[in-house]
């Protein structure tokens, strides 16, 4: 119920309108089109139509972007690292688990005109004006890479850690070049992870404003945005959730076409594979030609990433082992360093002795101790922590018996199920965040106290993830051993919790790990269930982006960081115990099965 | 059933192995020590204020709920006062839309309002009458700042402290002199052209063009009104960078060379360079001219609070010269208790930054709701223009 409802109500609300001169109270006395039609009004030149074609601008440069950064970087990691897997997987994941706006913001550090790096090379006579990147497209392109590329890097390397190296080994005993192995034999057997990465990029990042407005000034207006708009600042709900279906029937179309381009493409491929390359190439200098139509300027950088890539594969395939060895390594070096550069500056600014987060003025530990003070500030992270513990559990609990149940009980049922886990993902946060405010509050009672409502609005989305990694992992392995368990008159309670649990416990405590962290990041949805005088460390970070930051925020973040960490050690020591090689771990971590 | 039988399991080599590891529950002492060591961390984050022991709320004591901005107010200040759980919101709309949502106090028992929304807000039943016999401290307040038109006769407000709007640039690249509005519009289309951020709110982005122009930045007229669109979107909105309604660090970072501001917030941006051992001398601050935004923001009770008591408590507290001053330390925005000048430490920075001349005064206005969809629509259209 908790699912469907708010995006019932929203649907229901697109149809309704505002009640003249209100604080934006919506009346269903005559239902009609009439907020759709004002949303499209203009056509091409309307308004929301040339903020929603340049949202999916961004959001489908930004997700080919991290598809070819992140492709190097993985096939390095799963054909060529032996050892030490787990370690670089962790290294990879570590920026992803520190609070999605703090590491936001941490940009506008690292690239600030008069900043470190700035200065730096200007002093070096590198550069010959001051660094000009936040606030446009191209700081637009550098956030949501930045953001979404992990979401990227796992799948893939899941995809191509189970290829088998004999498949390449045969290919190049059948006098087939490294580039041919590459194209006929690596591409179309990760063909599974690419999907799976381009989906969990493209999806949330198409709902995702805030990353693009942190960083992008004009030039980050997202479709998401103008939904925030029209809730919270034209007081116009129904306008704003006629908005927001257009925006989930654009993801879902956007999804659609790119599912049914891909079986295609691979249907050509399967009888002539040139022609598959071909169709290809003619497909992404379309997609091309739709991305850059905007000015050329700023999205010199993509070309500059595209063309270094496509460079790297090119030299990778005609150089000798060693040396195209050698540039993946030092391609994935340079990765490393961008997802680590602004996470260094949020540690090194926690120490900063100014009021002003983002203005250097020397060393100092003062904030460490002065944070402790801000009651604000520690009791928004202490709810954070107890409301993220308490989602995860739910998630777990639910996600898990789903997950379970989706696999072994298949029916009519799983594919409603799956439809409502698809609307789940794909629903922006902001739409879902209001359906369930006019939820909680009309259903009133527990749900608007202390920190229930935080329980449920966080746990919404971790288990659409858990039960999706669960069922993931079930569908990797077949029913012997429960129906073994049956045949050995187990009872159901016994075969679950001795056979099926025990098998799933790495994908359980996968899902949990990410259901935490996904629940003390949550920013949107906290903000608007929560309970009054109930802030979180998202929402109170939030309330900071927009006034004079203190370097409070940035010493708890690195506290927090430090915490995350050491619970990062812990769960992969418990996987490894269980016997699980490092690869398999990531694989659970990222829902691969 | 107690004795433990070897477990036979018929599966393969490795999966069996994984089974039984599993069996011997190193996976879940594993799992209790995760969660001990996070135990521990919440432990050590302390646990003193959300479970207060003392008193009953609601009864005589001093709890009660604020909703208000952030950084708002001195927490040591506040925390003399009593137990105060602070909520924030972003804009006067967000606080409103979660009041309105929740069809009540939503559990709040004072809220910050900008003034202009007091019509609003009462007109959705949202505030209490207050009774001002229960302020004593009301009697300090400027009679400038008392019987606003949006809320004549202080029936639902006092004034919590007000501010105005200008400019502030980075005299490193803007060599002229900003006088008003009409220059601040030139200067942002030519030598800051796309180096020029505007407060987040339509009504001043909007408010820029009509001060410029000598129109009166309420207006309904549509002629006006479309004017101003035409302007805006067509010509105007390439000069933008950035939307910002807290651009002072931003600014002396150098990711902007004109910035449309308040002016607490220029004054932050000024002492923070200051602080960082930067010149402050290289930015130059004006208040808007020849007309400009007078804004106050507000403290008003709840309809139906349930800690009318300890809020009307605030109210006077908060009101006392003294502690006016201490909180004008804190933000920086006059608080409209002239009285609370004179307690200010002598070495108070861009004192004129807090306390306008009465010329200065006489160049504000205060704004309504009157056009507000429309300047929403043209602040949309204005943005989607600007990210084009």
């Amino acid at each position: 119920m908790f699912f469907v409802v708010p995006v019932v109500l929203v649907v229901v609300a697109s149809f309704g309108s505002k009640i003249e001169g209100s604080a934006g109270r919506v009346t269903y006395s005559n239902l009609s089109l009439d907020n759709y039609r004002e949303a499209l009004e203009g056509g091409f030149d309307g308004t929301f139509v040339k903020v929603l074609l340049q949202g999916m601008r961004t959001t489908i440069l930004g997700t080919l972007l991290c598809l070819v950064i992140a492709f190097p970087l993985a096939y390095l990691l799963a054909t060529r690292v032996k050892r030490g897997k787990g370690f670089v997987l962790a290294l990879l994941a570590i920026p992803f688990f520190t609070n999605f706006l703090i590491r936001t913001l941490a940009w506008r550090i690292v690239l600030a005109p008069k900043g470190f790096i700035s200065n730096t090379l200007l002093d070096w006579g590198l550069l010959d004006g001051r660094l000009d990147v936040l606030d446009s497209r191209l700081g637009v392109q550098i956030g949501v890479v930045y953001n979404y590329l992990p979401l990227m890097i796992f799948p893939l390397f899941v995809a191509l850690d189970r290829l088998e190296i004999t498949h390449r080994e045969a290919s190049k005993d059948l006098f087939a070049n490294r580039l041919r192995t590459f194209l006929q034999i690596t591409l179309p057997l990760s063909a599974s992870g690419i999907i799976a990465g381009t989906m969990l990029v493209f999806v949330p990042l198409a709902g995702d404003y805030v990353t693009a407005n942190v960083l992008g000034g004009t030039k980050g207006n997202m479709p998401g945005n103008l939904v925030a708009t029209q809730f919270l600042q034209s007081q116009n709900p129904s306008l704003g959730a006629a908005i927001a279906v257009i925006l989930i029937l654009s993801i879902l179309a956007v999804a659609a076409i790119g599912a049914i381009v891909v079986k295609v493409v691979r249907q050509v491929a399967r009888v002539d594979h040139r022609a598959g390359a071909a169709l290809l190439t003619t497909l992404l200098l379309l997609i091309g030609a739709f991305v850059l139509k905007p000015s050329v300027s700023s999205l010199v950088f993509s070309f500059l990433a595209l063309a270094l890539v496509a460079g790297t594969f090119w030299l990778v395939a005609n150089t000798p082992e060693r040396v195209g060895d050698s540039l993946l390594r030092a391609w994935s070096v340079v990765v490393l360093v961008f997802l680590y550069l602004p996470i260094a500056f949020v540690v090194a600014h926690s120490f900063n002795d100014n009021k002003a987060l983002e203005v250097w003025a020397g060393f100092s530990t003062r904030w460490y101790g002065e944070m402790w003070d801000n009651s604000l500030l520690i009791d928004s992270v202490k709810s954070s922590l107890s409301a993220a513990v308490v989602a995860a559990l739910i998630s777990v609990v639910l996600g898990t018996f789903a997950g379970v149940a989706l696999a072994r009980r298949p029916g009519k049922w799983t594919v409603a199920f799956m439809a409502i886990l698809l609307l789940v993902l794909t629903t922006p946060e902001i739409v879902e965040a209001t359906g369930m405010q006019i939820q909680f509050v009309s259903f009133g009672g527990i749900l608007r106290e202390g920190l229930v409502p935080l329980w449920i609005g966080q746990a919404i989305f971790s288990i659409a993830v858990v039960t999706l990694i669960v069922r993931a992992r079930m569908q990797g392995m077949d029913d012997s051993l429960e129906q073994a368990a049956n045949d050995l008159y187990a009872t159901p309670v016994q075969a679950f919790r001795q056979i099926t649990l025990p098998l799933i416990a790495p994908a359980v405590l996968a899902g949990g790990l990410l259901a935490f962290t996904f629940a003390l990041d949550n920013v949107i949805i906290s903000d608007f269930v929560r309970a009054p005088g109930t802030n979180t460390f998202p929402t109170y970070v939030l309330g900071q982006v927009k006034t004079v930051r203190k370097p409070d925020i940035a010493a708890m973040a690195t506290l927090l960081l430090g915490v995350t960490l050491l619970s990062l050690v812990l769960a992969a020591v418990v996987l490894r115990r269980s016997g699980e090689d490092s690869s398999k771990v990531a694989a659970t971590l990222t829902g691969g099965s | 059933m107690t004795t433990r039988e070897p477990i036979r399991i018929l599966a393969d080599r490795a999966t069996a192995q994984r089974l039984l590891g599993a069996m011997n529950r190193r996976q879940l002492l594993a799992a209790i020590g995760g969660s001990a060591a996070l135990a521990a961390f919440l432990a050590a984050c302390g646990d003193d204020s959300s479970s207060d022991p003392e008193g009953p709320a609601g009864g005589g004591d001093n709890s009660f709920k604020l909703f208000t901005w952030a950084e708002y107010d001195d927490p040591d200040l506040l925390a003399s006062f009593g137990n105060i759980e602070i909520t924030i919101f972003n804009s006067n709309e967000e606080a409103i839309q979660k009041l309105v949502a929740a069809g009540g106090n939503n559990g709040f028992d004072v809220i910050c309002p900008t003034g202009t929304y007091i019509p609003q807000l009462a007109a959705e039943g949202l505030l209490e009458e207050l009774d001002l016999t229960r302020i004593p401290n009301f009697k300090n307040l400027d009679a400038a700042y008392v019987d606003q038109i949006w809320d004549p006769g202080n029936k639902y407000s006092v004034c919590k402290n007000w501010g105005s709007t200008g400019w502030i640039y980075d005299k490193t690249v803007v060599k002229r002199e900003i006088n008003s509005w009409s220059d601040f519009i030139d200067v942002a289309m030519n030598e800051a052209k796309g180096k020029t951020s505007i407060l987040d709110t339509a009504p001043n982005l909007c408010g820029m063009y009509f001060w410029a122009n000598g129109v009166d930045w309420n207006t309904t007229d549509e002629a006006e009104l479309g004017a101003c669109e035409e302007f805006l979107v067509n010509e105007f909105a390439s000069s933008i960078k950035a939307f910002d309604s807290y651009p002072g660090i931003n600014l002396t970072q150098g990711n902007y060379a004109l910035s449309m501001v308040w002016n607490g917030d220029a004054r932050q941006g000024l002492l923070s360079v200051e602080e960082a051992g930067g010149n402050p001398d290289d930015y130059v601050w004006g208040l808007g001219a020849p007309e400009t935004e007078l804004w106050m923001d507000t403290w008003c009770i709840l309809k139906d609070a349930a800690n009318q008591d300890a809020a009307y408590n605030f109210l006077d507290f908060i009101l006392d010269v003294s502690n006016s001053a201490t909180d004008v330390e804190f933000h920086g925005y006059n608080t409209g208790i002239q009285a609370a000048k004179d307690k200010l430490p002598a070495d108070t920075k861009y004192f004129d930054m807090i306390y306008f001349s009465q010329d200065e005064v006489s160049r504000m206005r205060a704004g309504s709701l009157d056009n507000q969809e429309r300047v929403v629509e043209i602040y949309n259209n204005c943005k989607a223009a600007a990210g084009a």
